[in-house]
């Protein structure tokens, strides 16, 4: 555990190193990086993490007569706990899988019992995810990636979030393999949602996301949208915690 | 050519004057009464023109056939004179006169006076042809008699009234802008056009010298085009007109419009006659007429373009509305691979509320000499009549988009790249307004941009609303683009992935698997607690098809729109020797350039590409222009329609050259 949230809080570790910590199907979490979503911190998925998950689940499949989607997705559930994250917190505390659905009456099975993000408390992040895929800067469908981010003002999470998921499901991207997931992320003042993408450098691809965000979110033409590499993340995380760490000392 | 032109517009001059014999003043210009108007030589050229009828006037180079366009017998002109006053008296007398008998009564005198200067032999024919009127067109043209103008002024509708009928917005004018209180008897009305003589003129009391005034020079512009050598490769040459020719309802509808007009200039048999001669002495190969009235293109203007070698192509407005496009081509000179006609009305879309067509047709030139090692591209045209709505520049901008879309489609070559277009048609826009740049720049960012200013029709909008457009000009599901594409043009390949639209997915929100809570889910109090509520009246049975609604794929640029088509007009809207803009109509008095002529052209590179781009002609090469008018000329011709034009707009015509390639 301690290892863990070492790896978390350490730059070294987190931005190289594949520090195994590969227990489970988890990537370790903390919410508090700068402004956007989550990071997660840790390390590589590898090979090995595959069939383990697959080993540990059975596999979801659509019921009969439900709608096939194109993948399957895991919802994620993370809450950063107030107060500073401390080593003593484990992962599971900070992001649970909540479910995994591979047909559109699924997900509305998960969904429709979950709380809407808008009614969430605290500082805390719903993630959407296509199997396999573990909403990490580091794993393999992310490690070149990057995300679109929104920030909204209070109040509009909760319908951008269900726009955002269900445009996702629905494939509405047109971006081939591209998507990754999306994470919506509840704060103090405003509400973040994000998608995020395999490859940061396709233009292209990044300028389709971006428009068909505009249009399933209906967003006013104002509405800023920033791009971020996840390799920026993790530099802006590491330089964000290396203050806190100088400072802190 | 040109002098080609200078010779066949001679005559035609020249006809102009024997065909309008001079006498009544007309809104109150001092016409002195001239010379005899029956001169000798006059009187020849009017009976070679009946002779031959139609086909012979103006063609050297074409065989014109006289034979399609029957003459009218010499015995038709020697009917009795006593007629015009039987009818004439006939509605001076009729009820709607009261009030205004004294004018009349002067007015009468100076029709009676008619036959003492007028040529006898005009005379007749009037007479004839009124004898042969039926009932149901005087009807008609009684509707439409001065008189009425007057009485409907009382109460001219509010234009910003919302009871306003889209007559009052999209005529050309909303006041009359000539307040005469015209009181002139109606004469010589009620004259059935036979369209089979076509050619076939009425005379009408004049005194303007109106084709000196309204004299239109041809510009060649083939001179400066240096690189237009033999060994470029021949061209194919062709000349094409676009042309309002006002549709009879409009004015019916609206006639204190043209309260400045002399009735008799009016009546559609006589705007009919001269449309016709003006088409057939300028003699296009591609005609693109706006509104054209149903019934008189189908029962007139089609048959009578057919006799003169025209193939005809029609598009009605949509709704109640009685005119619409027409879209004419010479079949000796193009064949036609497919005709598109395009609708801007969609239902429950406001911004495409309106009745407007577009119509878009693909011509294949036909080459005369050694076709076997030649080629050439087809040649797109299309041709529309835009809204006229100065307050709804968002409607003209969505209406346009439609019809780009269309010939984006029509025109594209399997290569991605677009044979020569030509676009022409009435788009109640003046030039480098929003809409204008959009076509010829191929962009525009209008987000936030008042509504009244896309036309630049500013001097029209008496009470701009607070309309703005705004992200998106459009919905997605039009499946149209910002780029002005079918979205399922755009769309590289059909995917084969799962694709559930938002309001499929949304269907089965409540279904029975929704509404039972997953056995695996964890519970966190605030977070994995909530109940799904169904509604009590959630259908159960689908209601949503899942189109995968292609619309989805398309992306949309925030505040602009775009197209790929690089068109450039074939006027420049200004008149360097007047030192004045060129106007092509004059509603309520103010000319205006709202008629175009856009042409496939090459853009050239430059530093301030961003703000205008510069063109040069590429395949399709612009070798001259029938010269349009500056508003001051129109002013002394008493504006639009006069007896010499007649239509409230005037004609464009260009020359084109479209290069042949060999094999």
């Amino acid at each position: 555990m301690n290892n863990k949230f070492d790896a978390t809080y350490s730059p070294p570790s987190h931005s190289h190193s594949p520090v195994s910590l590969k227990d489970d199907d988890s990537g370790d979490h903390d919410q508090n990086e700068e402004n956007s979503t989550q990071k997660d911190g840790e390390k590589e998925k590898n090979d090995k993490d595959k069939p383990q998950s697959s080993i540990k689940r059975k596999a979801v499949v659509p019921g009969p007569a439900e709608h096939p989607l194109q993948y399957n997705y895991t919802f994620w559930y993370s809450r950063r706990t107030p107060g500073r994250p401390t080593s003593s917190q484990s992962y599971e505390q900070n992001i649970k899988q909540i479910g995994t659905f591979a047909s559109v009456e699924q997900f509305w099975r998960f969904y429709s019992h979950m709380v809407r993000p808008g009614d969430l408390t605290g500082h805390s992040d719903f993630h959407l995810f296509k199997e396999g895929i573990k909403p990490m800067w580091e794993d393999d469908a992310n490690k070149n990636g990057g995300k679109w981010i929104i920030r909204l003002r209070k109040g509009l999470a909760s319908r951008c979030w269900e726009n955002l998921i269900l445009a996702m499901l629905g494939e509405q991207f047109m971006v081939g393999e591209e998507i990754c997931g999306a994470v919506v992320s509840v704060r103090f003042q405003e509400d973040i949602i994000s998608i995020w993408n395999k490859t940061a450098s396709d233009q292209a691809t990044t300028a389709r996301i971006r428009d068909t965000l505009r249009r399933v979110l209906n967003l006013p033409p104002n509405t800023i949208m920033e791009y971020k590499t996840h390799t920026d993340s993790i530099k802006a995380w590491e330089e964000f915690h290396g203050l806190v760490n100088s400072s802190g000392r | 050519m040109s002098i080609f032109i200078f010779l066949t517009d001679a005559f035609f001059t020249c006809r102009k004057n024997v065909l309008l014999p001079k006498s009544t003043p007309i809104d109150g210009l001092s016409a002195p009464v001239g010379g005899k108007p029956g001169s000798e030589e006059q009187q020849a050229l009017l009976q070679q023109w009946l002779e031959k009828g139609a086909g012979g006037l103006c063609s050297n180079e074409r065989a014109s056939e006289p034979d399609q366009v029957p003459a009218i017998s010499a015995v038709e002109w020697q009917e009795g004179p006593k007629l015009l006053m039987t009818s004439l008296s006939n509605l001076i007398v009729s009820p709607q006169s009261s009030g205004q008998e004294e004018e009349e009564e002067q007015q009468l005198q100076q029709l009676q006076g008619v036959p003492a200067e007028g040529s006898s032999e005009l005379q007749e024919f009037v007479e004839t042809t009124l004898a042969s009127s039926p009932t149901e067109e005087r009807e008609d043209v009684e509707v439409s008699a001065p008189w009425a103008a007057v009485q409907t002024e009382g109460d001219l509708p509010d234009v910003d009234a919302p009871l306003s009928t889209e007559v009052w917005i999209e005529d050309p004018a909303v006041l009359a802008w000539s307040p005469a209180q015209e009181t002139d008897v109606v004469s010589a009305e009620g004259v059935m056009w036979p369209f089979a003589d076509a050619g076939q003129f009425q005379p009408l009391p004049l005194e303007i010298p109106y084709h000196e005034i309204l004299w239109r020079d041809w510009e060649d512009l083939s001179a400066c085009m240096p690189e237009l050598n033999p060994e470029s490769g021949s061209l194919f040459e062709f000349r094409v007109m676009s042309y309002n020719i006002l549709a009879q309802d409009l004015i019916e509808q609206c006639p204190h419009l043209y309260m400045h007009c002399h009735p008799d200039t009016l009546n559609w048999s006589y705007r009919l006659a001269n449309l016709l001669q003006e088409i057939q002495h300028w003699d296009p190969d591609i005609l693109c007429l706006q509104e054209v009235q149903e019934n008189h293109y189908w029962e007139q203007l089609e048959p009578t373009l057919m006799m003169m070698g025209f193939t005809c192509i029609y598009k009605r407005r949509t709704g109640r509305k009685t005119d619409g496009c027409a879209i004419c081509y010479k079949q000796n000179k193009f064949q036609l691979i497919s005709a598109s006609p395009v609708e801007y009305f969609r239902p429950g879309l406001d911004i495409l509320s309106r009745d407007n067509v577009g119509l878009v047709l693909l011509l294949q030139p036909l080459l005369t000499e050694s076709p076997g090692n030649k080629a050439i591209s087809p040649l797109c045209v299309a041709n529309t009549h835009v809204l006229y709505s100065p307050r709804r520049g968002d409607i003209k901008l969505a209406q346009m988009a439609l019809l780009l879309a269309e010939i984006d489609k029509i025109a594209k070559l399997t290569d991605g790249s677009y044979c020569p277009i030509i676009l022409c048609g009435d788009l109640n826009s003046v030039p480098d307004s929003p809409l204008y740049k959009f076509i010829r720049n191929g962009q525009l960012y209008y987000h936030g941009m008042p509504a009244w200013k896309v036309s630049g029709q500013e001097e029209f909008c008496q009470n701009p609303h607070q309309r703005k457009l705004l992200f998106p000009l459009w919905p997605s599901c039009l499946g149209i683009t910002d780029d002005c594409q079918y979205i399922t043009l755009c769309q590289s390949k059909k995917s084969d992935r799962l694709k559930y639209s938002r309001d499929f997915l949304l269907q089965f929100r409540y279904c029975d698997t929704a509404c039972e809570r997953p056995t695996d889910l964890i519970l966190l109090e605030g977070v994995t607690d909530a109940m799904p509520d169904r509604p009590a009246d959630w259908p159960k049975d689908l209601t949503v098809e899942n189109n995968s609604d292609p619309e989805l794929f398309c992306s949309r640029y925030p505040g602009s729109i775009h197209h790929g088509l690089t068109l450039t007009s074939a006027y420049s809207h200004f008149l360097p020797e007047r030192g004045c803009p060129e106007i092509t109509t004059m509603p309520m008095g103010v000319g205006a350039t709202v008629d175009y002529i856009f042409y496939s052209a090459t853009p050239v590179k430059n530093d301030k590409e961003e703000y205008r781009r510069m063109y040069q002609d590429g395949a399709l090469k612009l070798l001259g222009r029938l010269s349009l008018l500056s508003e001051d000329i129109l002013w002394s011709a008493n504006g639009l329609p006069n007896p010499f034009c007649s239509s409230d707009h005037l004609c464009l015509l260009a020359s084109f050259g479209l290069e042949i390639s060999d094999f």
